[in-house]
């Protein structure tokens, strides 16, 4: 093996700690010396080896406490601490189900063409009577040859068996197809409208939601605040009981130490 | 507050924790618990007592704020109060590192912290060299393994290691040398049915 410079060389060698000169000299030597090669090679493969140990995951970090203030039950402040997320996602879901609600709109492709309906549906009853007849109606005849007599008898049947429904629920069924401009414009902007209440409704929901949220997070943060107080306050009561309690203790122990016992 | 706290340095953030601003603390807590717990858990060889001794360092740190000057790093004056309570708690169990091979810990766990591993073989062969590695660890002598630790984990140069410890540079790096010698010997020892058995499944 080298000299002790050379060896402190290695080490700056092998932590990318030399200067540029230092290196340089140092890679010329390498180049000679194939001891301090073997070494660096034996070194790197022990880093190599280190960087398998990684300490598990802490699951308490002290960055947590912000949830868990030691003067309350921990379970109970956690619970509180994930309110206001559980409250927003039940609130997201209220959101979805009114928008969805509100918009009602129904899209479907088949034989007799783009088909668009919104508006509101009184019973899931009515809808499925509603859907079954053009279903079973329109699928049927596709395999064999359709004339445009047969399309024109089943739009007729279609539209009888949705008018029923439609009396009810105030449903509006339009027909949509290549050959009607207006329609597609009409139902377009009806399309249009709907979605347009839907974010106006969405964006004032969300918006009293971040306020409750805000609300809920600042009388947490102050809860939190003042129980780390008490639990300062309480500590550094303890820790002087404590320090008495010893301080007695020991005076006892050294009288006793110093008067035989026996 | 409006601030981004994310890319503030540490010192603004200290600057403004020393006048009293509780979230810029936090955020100091947030960006330096996990290297904190990692220095710990490292120290001592386990995962409670890594938990306190972090949380500690935190609590005094927080209490000892106004006394730190910026004469060196925050991180570095973080990393020297964790150093100082794992001796402190060593002498008082009177005992050296434990290497154990944390119970809680799932291949699961480990699959997390290596993305780029595939084969279950390979998580096993990174475990067996992980608990390994703790072990030789456990057995150096104090002086170097924290030597190692600080530059091998938390990358502190060799003149940040000598300032911490307080010791002249050239004995930093004869710690080093010596553990990385000691370490290698006993490595070898250690890994021979593993690396027998893993060495391959890693390179693959």
């Amino acid at each position: 093996m080298c000299t002790d410079s050379f060896k402190e060389s290695l080490l700056g060698y092998l932590y990318g700690e030399l200067t540029p000169d230092e290196r340089r000299t140092f890679d010329a030597h390498l180049k000679t010396c194939q001891p301090c090669r073997v070494e660096l090679a034996e070194l790197r493969g022990v880093r190599d080896d280190l960087l398998a140990w990684a300490p598990p995951e802490c699951r308490d970090l002290p960055s947590s406490w912000a949830v868990s203030p030691l003067a309350e039950p921990a379970p109970m402040a956690r619970l509180r601490a994930w309110m206001p997320a559980f409250g927003l996602a039940a609130a997201a879901m209220l959101v979805l189900a009114t928008s969805a609600a509100i918009a009602n709109i129904e899209v479907r492709y088949g034989t007799e063409g783009l088909v668009v309906r919104t508006g509101r549906t009184v019973t899931s009853a009515d809808a499925v009577t509603a859907n079954a007849a053009p279903a079973s109606a329109g699928f049927a005849p596709i395999g064999q040859g359709v004339t445009q007599a047969d399309l024109a008898a089943l739009e007729q049947r279609v539209m009888a068996s949705f008018a029923p429904a439609t009396e009810r629920s105030g449903m509006q069924t339009v027909a949509l197809t290549s050959d009607n401009p207006q329609l597609s414009r009409e139902v377009r902007r009806l399309i249009e409208e709907s979605e347009r209440r839907t974010r106006q409704e969405m964006a004032d929901r969300f918006l009293a939601i971040v306020s409750d949220v805000e609300g809920h997070r600042r009388a947490d943060l102050l809860r939190v605040q003042q129980a780390l107080g008490q639990v300062q306050s309480r500590t550094g009561a303890e820790l002087a009981q404590t320090r008495d309690a010893v301080n007695r203790l020991l005076l006892v122990s050294q009288n006793q130490g110093q008067t035989p016992q026996r | 507050m409006s601030l981004d706290l994310g890319k503030t340095t540490d010192e603004e953030l200290v600057d403004r924790a020393q006048r009293g601003d509780e979230d810029s603390f936090n955020e100091l807590v947030r960006r330096w618990e996990r290297p904190i717990y990692a220095l710990a858990y490292r120290t001592l060889g386990r995962e409670e007592d890594a938990r306190d001794v972090s949380q500690e360092t935190f609590l005094r740190a927080y209490r000892a704020l106004r006394g730190f000057k910026g004469q060196a790093k925050f991180s570095s004056w973080l990393y020297r109060i964790t150093l100082n309570l794992c001796r402190d708690w060593m002498r008082r169990q009177r005992r050296t590192p434990v290497s154990q091979v944390p119970e809680g810990m799932e291949l699961s766990d480990l699959a997390g912290e290596a993305p780029d591993a595939v084969s279950v073989e390979d998580l096993v062969a990174r475990r067996e060299m992980s608990a390994a590695v703790s072990k030789v660890m456990a057995m150096l002598p104090e002086e170097q393994r924290t030597a190692i630790i600080l530059k091998e984990y938390h990358g502190l140069t060799f003149q940040e290691i000598a300032d911490m410890l307080g010791c002249p540079l050239s004995t930093v790096k004869t710690r080093l040398y010596q553990g990385l010698t000691v370490l290698r010997r006993n490595l070898q020892r250690q890994n021979l049915h593993v690396v027998a058995a893993a060495r391959p499944a890693l390179e693959t």
